[in-house]
C-alpha cells in the first residue's frame, strides 16, 4: 500500500448514548479510490462525516479515539481548515442558487482568491476536471438550478474540487441520479482518482465493485473487513462479509 | 475561526443585552406595584378621585370583555379556519378568506376602535357598552385565532384523515371526531395566546365600551364597564401624581397576568415538541 | 340520512364562518370609508391630505393631516431604525449560534416582550423616559415627550416581530445549503453571511414588512407619550401627533357626525389603506418567493 493518506486508530463515535462507530483502526492508502460498504445503519456515512468534522454539526454527537491527515491529527483541529483539505460531495445534489461560475469561484473566494483572472482559470479547470466544462463552458451565467440532476451533481464535485483538496468524500454521490449520469459519474471518479484520494460511501455492491481499489465493510458500527477490492471478492476473509457480498442483507 | 467566535460574542452581546434590557423592566414594573397590591386593592371601587380603593370594577370589566370577545372569535375562528384547511382547495375563494384574514391581522387597533363604534355602538344602537366593547375586541382577536388553528388542523397528520375516511366516516365526522381532538391541545394554546395579546389592548375598547369610572359594575352587557389597560391609561394621563402607587398596583397586576399566560404557553409549548420527539 | 343531514350543516357552518370573516373586512372598509368621505363636503381633497394645518375645534376649522403623517412617518423611521438592526443581530444569534437552551429561554424573553401591553409601554415612557430624556439631553429637548421616547417603546413592541420571523426565515433555509458551504471550508460566519441570509432574503423582508405595518398601526404608545403637537418635525426631539394618535385622542370630545369626526375616519381610512397595502404586498411577495 502506498503511503497512507488517513490514520484512523481507535475511533469510536456515539450520538447521546446512541453508538455509531466501536473502535475503528485503519489506514486509507492516497490516490486510490476506497469505497465505503454496508447495510443500512452500519454507520458508514457516520464514517465519512468523521474525517470532514461535519458530525460536529450534530449536538449530541461524540467522538473518541485519534485520526490523522497526512500525520496531523483531525480531532482537535479547528474543522474549517480541515475541509478545505478534504472536500465532500453530498448524496443530493446541493449547489447553491446561484450562476455557475459563483457556484465554482465561491470555495476560492472564501479562501481569500480575488483576482479575477485566477478566479476564471480555476473556474474553467474545476469544471473541465469534473467533465462538465464542454456541456457550460457558454453558459457559466446560467442559475446552477436549471442543470440537470446529474449535470447539478458534477458541478458539486467542481465546486469541492475548486479549492485543491487532497481527498474528496463522496457520501452516494449517484444514489440520486438516473443510470445515464450514475455511468458518466463513475468514469469521472476513476479519472480523478489519478489526482485525488476518493473514498465512496455507496449502498450499491455493484458500483463499489466496478470502481473501487479498496473496500471497507461495516457492520453495525463495527470495521469488519478493509482490504482490496480483488481480495475482498475472491476471497473474502470474515463471514459476514461473504454474506454481504451474496447479497443476504444489504 | 477567529472570526466566527468574535461575531458570536459580539451578537451574544445584543441580543442578551436586549433579553436582559426586557427583563428587567418586565420585573422592575412587576415588582415596583406589589406592595400596593392587596386583598382590598383586588375586590374595591377606585374612591377619592382614584387615589385610594381598588381595581376591582376594572377587573371584572376586562373579564367581561374577554368573555364577550371570545364567544364571538372562538367559534368563529376555529369554524373559518377549519374552512380553510378541511372543506376548500385552492381556489379564488379560499385565496380570498386568508387575503381577508391577514389583511384583518394588520389593521390598527384603533381602527378597530372606529368600526366598533360606528357598526355596533352607532348602528345596533349599544352605545358605550359591554357587549359594543367585546365584539369589537372579538373581531380584532379572530386573525390570531384562525391564524392559530389552521396551523394546527394542517399540522396533524394526512393519513389520519385517509384512515377516518377509509372507514366510511363522511368528512364532518372525520373533522370534528378526529382531526379536531387532535390538535386540541395546539388550538387551546393558541387561545391562551390570543388572550394574552387582547387582555392589554386600549384603543378597540375606549370608545365602544371603556368607561373611566363607574360606581357600580354593569348588570347587563349593555351597560359600558372598566378595564384594565384602560384604567392604566386614566391615571397616567389624566390623573398623574397623586395616584401613583394605585397606578403601579394595576400595572403589576395586568404584567403579571400577562406573564403568567405566556409562561403557560411556554411550558405548554414545550410539553408538546417533547411528544413529537418520541 | 341523519349522517348526511350533520354533513351538510358542517359544510353550511364552515362556510358561513369564513364568509362572515371577509363580509367582517369589506364591513370595515364599507363603515370607515362611508363615514370619512363625508369629510370632503367640508374640505377638498388636495388640503386635507397636503395642508399640515389641523385645527379640528376652531370656529374656522381647518383639517390638514400632512403633520399628522409627518409624525406618524418620523416616528416610524426612527423606531425602525433602532429595532431592525438590533432584531436582525438577535434573530442571528438565536438561529445560528445559540445552544438549545439558551435560545429557548431568549425566545421566551422576546415572546414576553411581544406581550407587553402598548398602554404599559406608553406609562412607563410617560413617567421615566420623559424624565431621563430631560436630564440627560437638557439642550435639545424641551419636552421628554417627543419622538426618541415614542421610538424607544415602539421598538420594544416591534422588535420581537422582527426578531422571530427574521430567525424563521433564516431556519427555513434548506440544511443542505449550510453544509455545501461548510463542506468547502468556509468558516460559519461567512456561510451566514454569503449564503444563509441571501437564501432568507424573502422572509427577512417580510418581517420588514410586517414590523412596519405593526408601528405604523400603534395607538396608545404614541399617545401617551409622542407629545401631541401637530406640527411637522424639525428634530427627533420634537412632539408630534401620529395619525392614530390624533384619532385616539379627539374622538372621545367629538360630536357625533361634525365635520371633525367624519375627518377622523377618514384619518381611519388612510391607516387602514396603508395597513392593508402593506398585507397584500407582503402577501404577494411571500407567494412570488416560494416557487
Amino acid at each position: 500500500m502506498q503511503d497512507p493518506v488517513f490514520v484512523v486508530d481507535n475511533l469510536s463515535v456515539s450520538y447521546g448514548s446512541k453508538f455509531a462507530l466501536k473502535n475503528v483502526t485503519c489506514a486509507i492508502p492516497g490516490k486510490k479510490v476506497t469505497a465505503v460498504v454496508g447495510p443500512s445503519g452500519c454507520g458508514k456515512s457516520t464514517f465519512l462525516r468523521v474525517l470532514n468534522r461535519m458530525n460536529d454539526l450534530i449536538p449530541s454527537y461524540k467522538h473518541c479515539g485519534s485520526v490523522k491527515l497526512l500525520g496531523k491529527e483531525i480531532l482537535n483541529m479547528d474543522p474549517v481548515i480541515l475541509r478545505k483539505q478534504v472536500g465532500m460531495v453530498f448524496q443530493k445534489p446541493n449547489p447553491f442558487p446561484k450562476t455557475i461560475q459563483e457556484n465554482v469561484t465561491y470555495g476560492p473566494k472564501v479562501h481569500g482568491i480575488r483576482n479575477r483572472q485566477m478566479l476564471k482559470d480555476i473556474t474553467e479547470k474545476s469544471l473541465k476536471q469534473a467533465a462538465l466544462w464542454d456541456e457550460v463552458k457558454d453558459e457559466l451565467k446560467k442559475n446552477a438550478l436549471n442543470l440537470s440532476g446529474g449535470q447539478q451533481q458534477r458541478l458539486c464535485i467542481a465546486r469541492a474540487l475548486s479549492v485543491e483538496p487532497e481527498v474528496l468524500l463522496l457520501d452516494e454521490p449517484t444514489s440520486a441520479l438516473d443510470p445515464n449520469a450514475t455511468q458518466k459519474i463513475e468514469m469521472l471518479i476513476e479519472e480523478l482518482s489519478e489526482k485525488y484520494t476518493i473514498i465512496i460511501v455507496t449502498h450499491n455492491l455493484q458500483q463499489a465493485l466496478r470502481i473501487s481499489d479498496y473496500i471497507m465493510f461495516f457492520y453495525v458500527g463495527e470495521l469488519v473487513e478493509f482490504d482490496t477490492t480483488e481480495k475482498i471478492t475472491t476471497n473474502p476473509s470474515d463471514p459476514r462479509t461473504s454474506d454481504y457480498l451474496r447479497g443476504i442483507f444489504s | 475561526m477567529i472570526i466566527d467566535r468574535i461575531v458570536k460574542v459580539l451578537f451574544a452581546i445584543v441580543c442578551y443585552s436586549l433579553a436582559g434590557l426586557i427583563m428587567v423592566l418586565v420585573g422592575f414594573l412587576i415588582f415596583n406595584g406589589l406592595d400596593n397590591i392587596n386583598w382590598e386593592f383586588l375586590t374595591s371601587f377606585p374612591s377619592n378621585s382614584m387615589t385610594e380603593g381598588g381595581i376591582w370594577p376594572a377587573i371584572l370589566g376586562t373579564a367581561y370583555f374577554l368573555g364577550i370577545a371570545l364567544l364571538f372569535s372562538i367559534p368563529v375562528g376555529i369554524l373559518s379556519a377549519v374552512y380553510l384547511s378541511e372543506y376548500s382547495k385552492e381556489s379564488r375563494l379560499q385565496r380570498l378568506v386568508l387575503t381577508a384574514n391577514n389583511v384583518l391581522a394588520g389593521i390598527p387597533s384603533v381602527v378597530f376602535g372606529l368600526f366598533g363604534l360606528s357598526l355596533f355602538s352607532i348602528t345596533f344602537g349599544f352605545g358605550t357598552s359591554v357587549i359594543a366593547g367585546g365584539l369589537t375586541l372579538g373581531i380584532m382577536s379572530l386573525p390570531y385565532i384562525i391564524s392559530n388553528t389552521h396551523e394546527s388542523l394542517m399540522a396533524v397528520p394526512k393519513s389520519y384523515r385517509e384512515a377516518s375516511l377509509a372507514l366510511g366516516a363522511n368528512k364532518a365526522e372525520t373533522t370534528f371526531k378526529i382531526i379536531i381532538p387532535a390538535s386540541f391541545s395546539r388550538i387551546l394554546t393558541g387561545v391562551i395566546i390570543a388572550v394574552g395579546r387582547i387582555i392589554g389592548e386600549t384603543a378597540p375598547i375606549l370608545f365602544t365600551g371603556a368607561a373611566f369610572y363607574i360606581t357600580r359594575n354593569p348588570s347587563t352587557p349593555f351597560q359600558p364597564a372598566m378595564a384594565l389597560p384602560t384604567h392604566i391609561f386614566v391615571l397616567s394621563a389624566i390623573y398623574p401624581d397623586n395616584v401613583t402607587p394605585k397606578l403601579e398596583g394595576s400595572i403589576s397586576v395586568l404584567l403579571i397576568i400577562v406573564v403568567v399566560l405566556f409562561m403557560f404557553v411556554a411550558v405548554r409549548r414545550r410539553k408538546e415538541t417533547k411528544k413529537l420527539e418520541v | 340520512m341523519r349522517r348526511k343531514r350533520i354533513e351538510l350543516s358542517a359544510r353550511l357552518l364552515v362556510s358561513f364562518a369564513a364568509l362572515l370573516t371577509s363580509a367582517i373586512v369589506f364591513g370595515i372598509f364599507f363603515f370607515l370609508v362611508s363615514d370619512g368621505v363625508r369629510v370632503f363636503g367640508e374640505v377638498s381633497l388636495k388640503e386635507f391630505f397636503l395642508s399640515a394645518r389641523w385645527y379640528p375645534t376652531y370656529e374656522d376649522a381647518e383639517f390638514g393631516i400632512l403633520a399628522l403623517l409627518a409624525g406618524t412617518l418620523s416616528v416610524t423611521a426612527l423606531t425602525l431604525i433602532i429595532a431592525i438592526p438590533l432584531g436582525f443581530i438577535s434573530a442571528i444569534f438565536l438561529s445560528e449560534f445559540s445552544s438549545r437552551k439558551t435560545h429557548d429561554g431568549l425566545k421566551y424573553v422576546f415572546e414576553l416582550m411581544a406581550g407587553i401591553p402598548s398602554v404599559v409601554l406608553g406609562s412607563f415612557g410617560l413617567k421615566y423616559v420623559s424624565r431621563w430624556l430631560m436630564d440627560y439631553f437638557p439642550m435639545q429637548v424641551w419636552t421628554g415627550l417627543n419622538i426618541v421616547n415614542a421610538s424607544l417603546m415602539l421598538s420594544i413592541l416591534a422588535m420581537p416581530y422582527f426578531v422571530t420571523l427574521m430567525e424563521d426565515a433564516i431556519r427555513a433555509v434548506p440544511v443542505d445549503q449550510k453544509e455545501a458551504s461548510l463542506a468547502l471550508g468556509a468558516n460559519h460566519t461567512s456561510t451566514i453571511f454569503r449564503v444563509l441570509l441571501p437564501q432568507a432574503r424573502s422572509g427577512i423582508l417580510n418581517a420588514v414588512i410586517l414590523g412596519t405595518n405593526r408601528v405604523i398601526g400603534e395607538t396608545m404608545v404614541v399617545l401617551m407619550v409622542a407629545g401631541g403637537a401637530t406640527m411637522i418635525p424639525t428634530s427627533i426631539f420634537d412632539p408630534v401627533r401620529p395619525l392614530t394618535s390624533a384619532i385616539a385622542g379627539e374622538m372621545g370630545e367629538v360630536e357625533l357626525r361634525s365635520a371633525h369626526y367624519f375627518a377622523l375616519f377618514m384619518i381611519g381610512v388612510v391607516l387602514l389603506v396603508i395597513s392593508t397595502v402593506f398585507t397584500l404586498v407582503a402577501m404577494r411577495l411571500k407567494r412570488g418567493g416560494r416557487k
